[in-house]
């Protein structure tokens, strides 16, 4: 019994330690109790930051020749031409510097981001989304 | 510290193969880059990469530009005067080249020829030493600058 009762860890409010109340089962914690860990509300953490958001503003996919193929969301036309623009500029200056044809761009501003794909049959893919911090970019990187 | 110095800071991000600057035109204004890449196509490149700006939503002011190529990717981040262009591998810490990046912009504005004055003056172009080899840049015992037009060597 005494050795039992030794092995019992000391009370405390401290994060490893168990508050009064929770100890039994169904107990309930008093008011002002700190709830365990497990149970406790946490604030939402940076890792939620790097999950897909509920989906881009807009999106388009553009023929080789600038014709809109599919597409959604708000400001679609004026989008496209964006799109168009800074894609054909993008060729010309991996031309120029000798890098070939390039395979991504990503135009971020202070609120808004754009996302260029080429594809192997010379269409292009592009995404525009809000403008989320570091994490988001990484989550984007690994596509 | 002097222009070329601020683009070698960029080295301090793993990775980084070199950089050169345009001004608002697209004019070459300095390199810090291999000699492999020749100033012709930087020319070339320069008001292509002036004239990106003007793709982004007129609401939204640009902050930079990631080109990705096979082998690399060139990020281009936007100052008041011109457009930073770095070369870097696909899997450099963008985090840090950003902060780097913005470090260099800010300082490059803070040199902005607004009022010519020999103090702030654009830095002349690094001219690759043709004879050089791609490795030899490190520490190269001759350099040819080309300056508004005029060769020098220091």
């Amino acid at each position: 019994m005494q050795a039992v009762e030794q092995g019992v860890p000391p009370r405390s409010n401290t994060l490893g330690g168990l508050a009064p109340g929770v100890l039994g089962p169904g107990s309930i914690p008093g008011p002002g109790t700190p709830l365990p860990p497990r149970l406790s509300r946490l604030p939402p953490s940076s890792v939620s930051r790097s999950e897909p958001d509920s989906g881009s503003l807009t999106e388009v996919q553009l023929s080789a020749t600038g014709e809109i193929m599919s597409g959604r969301g708000p400001g679609l036309e004026e989008f496209s031409a964006r799109v168009a623009y800074a894609a054909r500029l993008a060729d010309l200056i991996g031309r120029a510097i000798r890098s070939g044809t390039p395979r991504a761009l990503e135009l971020r501003g202070k609120a808004t981001q754009t996302s260029v794909r080429w594809q192997e049959d010379g269409k292009l893919s592009a995404t525009l989304d809000l403008a989320l911090g570091g994490v988001r970019e990484q989550g984007n990187r690994s596509k | 510290m002097n222009p070329l110095d601020a683009l070698n800071s960029l080295k301090d991000i793993e990775g980084v193969y070199g950089s050169f600057v345009v001004d608002s035109t697209g004019t070459l204004t300095l390199r810090d880059l291999p000699t492999v890449i020749d100033n012709a196509g930087l020319r070339e490149a320069g008001p292509r990469i002036a004239r990106l700006w003007a793709a982004f939503p007129e609401d939204d002011p640009p902050d930079y530009v990631l080109l990705e190529f096979a082998a690399h990717q060139v990020f281009i981040k936007k100052f008041d005067a011109g457009s930073l262009c770095i070369f870097v591998p696909p899997n450099v810490n963008r985090l840090a080249l950003r902060m780097a990046a913005s470090f260099v912009a800010r300082w490059l504005d803070t040199r902005a020829p607004a009022q010519p004055s020999p103090e702030s003056e654009p830095s002349p172009v690094l001219e690759p030493t043709p004879s050089a080899p791609p490795t030899a840049s490190a520490s190269p015992k001759k350099r040819t600058y080309i300056y508004r037009g005029q060769r020098y060597e220091s």
